[in-house]
C-alpha cells in the first residue's frame, strides 16, 4: 500500500525549568513525544487517539510542520517536513483549533477565498473552489454573513472547508466534533466519510471513542508519549477479546469498595467516575469470568452499603480497549 | 507571484476586517486634531501667549511654534501608527486564534508581515492626508514643499519604522506579550525624537540616543521640507541618516524574525499567549 505520511521514530523532548528570583535552580526534561512510529496509507481514515496530556497534539504540530522534533523524521506525500516544509505544507489540508481557525469578522466566501490566496490560487480558481466547498458543506445560503453570526456548528463547518480548500491529498483534522451538537458531529462525520471516498486521506484527532471507532480504518492509541497499540478498531476490540466488561452505576463509591472488587478472582481491572449531572457513579469491570465474579462483585457492592442504580454487561469496546492498555479511563 | 498573491490576501483581509468597525473613523477625525492641541496649549500657556518669532527661530529654525508641533506630531503618528499596527499585527491574529492557520499554509512567513505592513502605510497614509488637511484648514498652517516632497518624507522613515515593528512582532512570538515593551520604547523615542521640541534643549546624552533612532533625522527633514521651505537637496543629510539608520534596523530585525521563527518551532509556542 501507497504510504501518504510517514512518521519515523520521532521524538520530542522539552525542557522545563523551575524558577527563583529569576535563577534556574531545576532542569528537568519532559519526553512529549518519546519514539513514535506509524504510516498512513493513501485514502485511509487514520485515528489517533488518547487522553489530554498524551502527545497527540505534539506528534500533529510535527506533522505539520508547526514543531520541530528533537529527533526521526515526517513525511507527507514523500516530502519531508523538515528539510521541505513549503511542500509538504501543500499537500496538506488542517483544522487545528476549531473554530477559532477562521476569522470571525469575515463572512464564509471570505475566509476560504483568503486561504485559498494562501495555497496559491488566484482569483477565479479561489472563487471557483469557494463555491464548490460552500455547496458541499451547505453553506450557500449563509456564505456572505459574518462567521460571528453563526452557530457552532456552521463555524466548524467553515474550519472544515479551510481544510479541504486546498484540495490537499491528506487533510488533518484535530477533535473537529468537538464542542458539537449530536446532529452536527453526524452531519459532519458524514462529510469526513466523503473526503475519503474521493480517495483523500484522513488524519483524525479525536477523545470520542465511538467517533474513532465509525470513523476510522486504523487507530493508534497514544499515551504517554507512546504509542501503545495500532490496527483497526475490530483488530484491537478483538485483543481484549477474553476480557469482559461490566458497568455499574451505583450511588456512591469508596477506596474500599473499588480495592475490594479489584481483589476478587478474575477481575482485571476497576476503572471509578463520578457522574455529576446524574450524581452517581459508574464502576467500569475488566474481568476474565462472567460466571463467577458477578455475585462476588454484588457482595462487595453490598458489603459497601451502596445502592446499585445499573448494570450492564457489554461487549468490549475502544475505551475497554484503552482501559484494557492504559488502566485508566480515556476521559480522566 | 505566489508572493504577491499572499501580500494582497493579507493586505485584502485586513482592509475588509477594518471596514467591520467603523469606528475608526472617528479616530481618525478627532485624534490628529487633539493629539498636538496638549502641546501647542503647553506653548503658548508658558510663554504667555506671545511667543516671539525671533526665539522660536532660533531654537526650532522655524519661525511658528504651531507648524513646528504639528509636523513634529504629524510625522510621530505616522511612524507611530503604521509601527504598532504593524508590530502588533501578529499579536492580534494569536490573541483571534488564527496565527496558527496561517502558520501552517505553505507561504513564506515574512509574506504575512509584509501585507499587514503595506495595509497599515496605506491606514497611515490616509490618517496623514487627513492631519495635513485639519491643520491646513483648522489650525492654519502653511507648508512649503509640494505634495510630492512631502510623500517623500513619510517614506525615508518606512526602513526603520518596519525594523522596529518587525523586531516587536519577534517579540510577540517569544515572549507573547508586548504592551509593556510597546510603552516603555513609545515613550522613549517620542522623548528622544522631539517630535514637539528641538532636540538641542535636551542633556548631552539624551542627544546622543536620539541620534542612533532613524525617527529623529526623519522629523527633522521633514520640517525642514514642509515649513522651512527648504529643497531635499538641503534636507539630504537628515535624509541619508534616516535611510541608513532604517535599513540597520530593518536588517536586525529581519535577523531577529528569523532567529524568533526557528525558536517558536522548537517549542511549539505559536499560539500561547
Amino acid at each position: 500500500m501507497e504510504k501518504a505520511v510517514e512518521v519515523k521514530n520521532i521524538k520530542k523532548y522539552f525542557i522545563s525549568k523551575k524558577k527563583k528570583f529569576l535563577r534556574t535552580i531545576e532542569k528537568k526534561e519532559f519526553k512529549a513525544v518519546d519514539d513514535v512510529s506509524f504510516d498512513i496509507y493513501k485514502g485511509e481514515i487514520f485515528g489517533l487517539l488518547g487522553p489530554n496530556g498524551a502527545g497527540k497534539t505534539t506528534t500533529i504540530k510535527m506533522i505539520t510542520g508547526l514543531l520541530r522534533p528533537t529527533d526521526g523524521t515526517v513525511f507527507v506525500m514523500g516530502e519531508d517536513v523538515d528539510k521541505k516544509p513549503m511542500k509538504a505544507l501543500g499537500k496538506i489540508g488542517t483544522v487545528l483549533a476549531g473554530d477559532r481557525s477562521i476569522y470571525w469578522k469575515l463572512s464564509a466566501r471570505e475566509n476560504l477565498e483568503y486561504f485559498a490566496a494562501l495555497y496559491g490560487c488566484n482569483k477565479k480558481e479561489a472563487a471557483k473552489r469557494t463555491e464548490i466547498i460552500l455547496k458541499r458543506l451547505d453553506l450557500e445560503e449563509k456564505a456572505d454573513e459574518l462567521v460571528e453570526k453563526y452557530s457552532t456548528g456552521m463555524k466548524q463547518k467553515v474550519a472544515l472547508g479551510k481544510a479541504l480548500i486546498p484540495n490537499a491529498p491528506v487533510v488533518l483534522l484535530d477533535e473537529p466534533t468537538l464542542g458539537l451538537d449530536p446532529q452536527s458531529a453526524i452531519n459532519l462525520r458524514e462529510i469526513i466519510l466523503d473526503i475519503k471516498s474521493e480517495g483523500r486521506t484522513v488524519l483524525l484527532t479525536t477523545h470520542y471513542m465511538e467517533e474513532a471507532d465509525f470513523l476510522c480504518d486504523r487507530i493508534a492509541i497514544i499515551d504517554g508519549g507512546k504509542v501503545i497499540a495500532l490496527d483497526t478498531p475490530e483488530n484491537l476490540k478483538k485483543s481484549i477479546n477474553e476480557v469482559k466488561t461490566i458497568k455499574i452505576e451505583l450511588t456512591n463509591v469508596s477506596d474500599k469498595l473499588i480495592s475490594g472488587i479489584n481483589k476478587v478472582e478474575h477481575v482485571e481491572k476497576v476503572i471509578s467516575n463520578y457522574n455529576s449531572q446524574k450524581r452517581n457513579h459508574t464502576l467500569t469491570i475488566h474481568h476474565t469470568d462472567g460466571d463467577t465474579v458477578m455475585q462476588k462483585i454484588l457482595d462487595c457492592i453490598s458489603q459497601n452499603k451502596s445502592q446499585i442504580l445499573n448494570v450492564n454487561v457489554l461487549e468490549p469496546s475502544l475505551e475497554d480497549v484503552f482501559i484494557h492498555l492504559t488502566g485508566k479511563s480515556l476521559r480522566e | 507571484m505566489r508572493r504577491i498573491r499572499t501580500i494582497k490576501a493579507v493586505f485584502l483581509k485586513e482592509f475588509t476586517q477594518l471596514t467591520r468597525y467603523p469606528t475608526w473613523i472617528i479616530q481618525l477625525i478627532v485624534w490628529p486634531l487633539i493629539f498636538p492641541l496638549m502641546y501647542i496649549l503647553s506653548a503658548m500657556g508658558l510663554s504667555g501667549g506671545n511667543i516671539s518669532s525671533q526665539a522660536v527661530k532660533t531654537a526650532t529654525g522655524s519661525s511658528s511654534v504651531m507648524g513646528f508641533i504639528v509636523v513634529g506630531t504629524m510625522a510621530w503618528m505616522w511612524v507611530n501608527t503604521t509601527m504598532w499596527n504593524f508590530g502588533t499585527y501578529l499579536r492580534e491574529e494569536q490573541m483571534r486564534g488564527t496565527l496558527e492557520s496561517n502558520w501552517l499554509c505553505p507561504i513564506n512567513k515574512f509574506d504575512i508581515l509584509i501585507g499587514s505592513a503595506l495595509f497599515s502605510i496605506f491606514f497611515s497614509f490616509i490618517f496623514s492626508t487627513v492631519s495635513v488637511l485639519e491643520y491646513r484648514f483648522i489650525y492654519g498652517i502653511h507648508f512649503t514643499g509640494n505634495i510630492l516632497t512631502w510623500i517623500l518624507m513619510f517614506l525615508i522613515m518606512i526602513p526603520g519604522v518596519y525594523g522596529i515593528g518587525i523586531g516587536f512582532a519577534s517579540l510577540v512570538l517569544w515572549a507573547k506579550e508586548t504592551n509593556a515593551a510597546v510603552n516603555v520604547v513609545r515613550g522613549t523615542m517620542m522623548i528622544l525624537c522631539g517630535i514637539t521640541f528641538p532636540i538641542a534643549v535636551m542633556p548631552g546624552f539624551m542627544r546622543g540616543l536620539a541620534k542612533l533612532l532613524p525617527f529623529t533625522y526623519g522629523i527633522s527633514a521633514t520640517r525642514q521640507v514642509m515649513l522651512n521651505g527648504n529643497t531635499l537637496y538641503k534636507a539630504r543629510g537628515d535624509i541619508f541618516m534616516c535611510l541608513l539608520e532604517g535599513f540597520i534596523l530593518l536588517i536586525i530585525g529581519r535577523m531577529i524574525f528569523m532567529h524568533t521563527e526557528k525558536k517558536v518551532k522548537e517549542s511549539g509556542s505559536l499560539e500561547r499567549f
